[in-house]
């Protein structure tokens, strides 16, 4: 096994026991940094095409290079003309012809690694001030780097999708007035905002097993002053999983609540939003 | 996009003129803030103006969170301009947060500027406790200043421009101010003025290697006196001069002090 195989497969081996309780902003810093150490390049930054005006600096080493903002019409012509290949210059181009000149100050040669990926395309920068020899092998080990590194940007990015998703919706639920109980029909998970676990008198708000969401409702309709109205309504609502209710009262001792029981049926998800509505008195 | 539209781009003076003195407005303003400073070049210097994007008459379909949203766009956009127009031997002017526009320029594309002229600048405008840096602001006060910027744009606009032009015997200049600050549309004024407010270039200054002028004048309510000591201490070939004036806009209050300053440097 050649030098640059074993490099190659240290990447995929350090990248693939990265330690996942870490936030998942810093994988792919840590990836480009790997990188860098692993080809022994005096820079190593990832671009990324943010909108047609902006493709900004990111994940860089050294740290000072962070954030500029470069054009990035004359880069996707240069990546359009290489047909979105590695490009590998082994002297960079004069300053008037390098569309990465801010970036590659006092270097004489550049790997551009573009990763292609949606919505956002990057691509990974290596600079160096004394030239590597692409031999085959070098080659062989960049173009390896290049799918891992995709995937890790793709990872990377789906995450972080994900978690702004989620922390946009938490909050807008949580600013809902009315208590919000979610029961997932696959038996495992549940969800309520800070209203419906004070109304339930859970230790907080978020995800939370159905059975403990039934259990802590089954007593809140205990509770209540006219059970029997709540059961006979709740045999009919429960007669079929598309039944809706609204205006359901439940009329407890020191307050009155107006509940909807509502079903939730996507491609993702089915299951049912519980409203509680408290009524002045 | 064509340069000259994006910025808004006037080029007077001397078109002929070996030497090209380019003339940067800060926040809330517009290229002619220097209206009273530049015909004392106009016959030695090709001189440039143009407005930054998000500002006075400057393309606003070239508005973009992204690229804006710290000044690293803006000095992407200087290079863009002195490239598009061919300039030589710039002395580039830059009033506010267009100093420290001009000084990242000359770091991160050296060769485009010769000289550099900061005009009430600063590398960091909020306090840094750790390091016993005093920018002038802490976290409490950048808090209310961006939340009555967002409670009510046009009345922050009104109270803060006679806050920092100061003169109040002239009460003509903080309402020239009012009016182009408040003519900037809210959200991108509140987006800019975040980039501005938080950022921090202090470990650039050392890397700058342009001769430098650092013009401060008294009672600047963005600027202390101690921060552009600060910049003429950590800027290798720097040195400051005060101009008799108070407020942030000297080109405005005391355009026959700057002219002075800018013709001893130049």
């Amino acid at each position: 096994m050649s030098i640059w195989e074993r490099k190659a497969l240290n990447f995929i081996n350090q990248t693939s026991r990265w330690d996942k309780d870490k936030h998942i902003s810093s994988f792919l810093a840590f990836s480009i940094s790997l990188v860098k150490n692993l080809t022994g390049a005096d820079i190593a930054l990832q671009l990324e095409f943010e909108d047609e005006d902006t493709a900004k600096v990111k994940c860089a080493s050294p740290v000072h290079l962070n954030d500029i903002v470069l054009n990035p019409e004359p880069i996707k012509k240069l990546l359009y003309a290489h047909g979105f290949k590695t490009i590998y210059w082994r002297e960079l181009p004069v300053p008037k012809e390098n569309v990465f000149k801010e970036v590659l100050q006092a270097l004489s040669s550049a790997i551009i690694i573009p990763v292609n990926t949606t919505p956002n395309n990057s691509l990974l920068v290596l600079g160096w001030s004394e030239p590597p020899s692409f031999e085959p092998d070098f080659v062989e080990c960049i173009e390896t780097i290049r799918l891992r590194l995709k995937e890790i940007l793709l990872q990377s990015q789906q995450q972080l999708y994900f978690q702004r998703v989620a922390i946009r919706f938490a909050a807008i639920l949580h600013t809902i007035p009315h208590a919000l109980v979610f029961i997932n029909n696959d038996g495992f998970s549940g969800w309520v905002n800070q209203e419906g676990a004070t109304l339930l008198g859970l230790s907080g708000p978020g995800e939370q097993l159905p059975a403990v969401l039934s259990d802590a409702m089954m007593q809140l309709r205990n509770k209540a002053l006219n059970t029997e109205e709540i059961y006979k309504k709740a045999v009919h609502l429960f007669s079929s999983p598309e039944n809706a209710l609204t205006n359901w009262t439940w009329q407890l001792e020191n307050s009155t609540l107006s509940v909807s029981c509502l079903p939730v049926t996507t491609q993702q998800i089915s299951g049912r939003l519980w409203i509680f509505e408290t009524l002045d008195q | 996009m064509d340069i000259i539209a994006r910025n808004h781009i006037h080029v007077i003076g001397n078109l002929d003129a070996p030497q090209t003195l380019m003339f940067a407005h800060g926040f809330g303003l517009d290229q002619t803030t220097f209206s009273k400073v530049t015909p004392s070049f106009e016959s030695d210097y090709k001189i440039v103006l143009f407005d930054n994007v998000g500002g006075g008459k400057a393309e606003m379909k070239a508005y973009s969170p992204k690229r804006y949203e710290s000044i690293h766009g803006y000095a992407t956009d200087l290079a863009d301009i002195i490239q598009a127009l061919e300039l030589k031997h710039v002395t580039f002017v830059g009033h506010s947060v267009s100093g420290m526009t001009g000084l990242l320029n000359s770091i991160h594309y050296p060769g485009m500027i010769e000289k550099l002229i900061l005009l009430g600048s600063s590398p960091r405008y909020l306090n840094d406790p750790k390091d016993g840096y005093i920018g002038g602001f802490d976290h409490l006060a950048l808090n209310g200043l961006f939340e009555a910027m967002e409670g009510n744009y046009h009345a922050w606009a009104a109270g803060f421009s006679k806050l920092a032009m100061r003169n109040e015997d002239r009460p003509e200049l903080a309402n020239a101010f009012a009016d182009t600050l408040s003519a900037i549309r809210p959200d991108i004024a509140i987006q800019v003025a975040k980039a501005i407010f938080y950022l921090d270039y202090r470990e650039e200054l050392p890397k700058v290697t342009l001769p430098t002028l650092v013009v401060q004048t008294t009672n600047d309510i963005a600027v202390p006196a101690v921060v552009s000591e600060y910049l003429e201490t950590h800027i290798p070939n720097s040195r400051r001069t005060q101009v008799q004036t108070e407020g942030h806009f000297p080109q405005v209050s005391a355009p026959t002090e700057v002219i002075a300053a800018i013709q001893s440097f130049l």
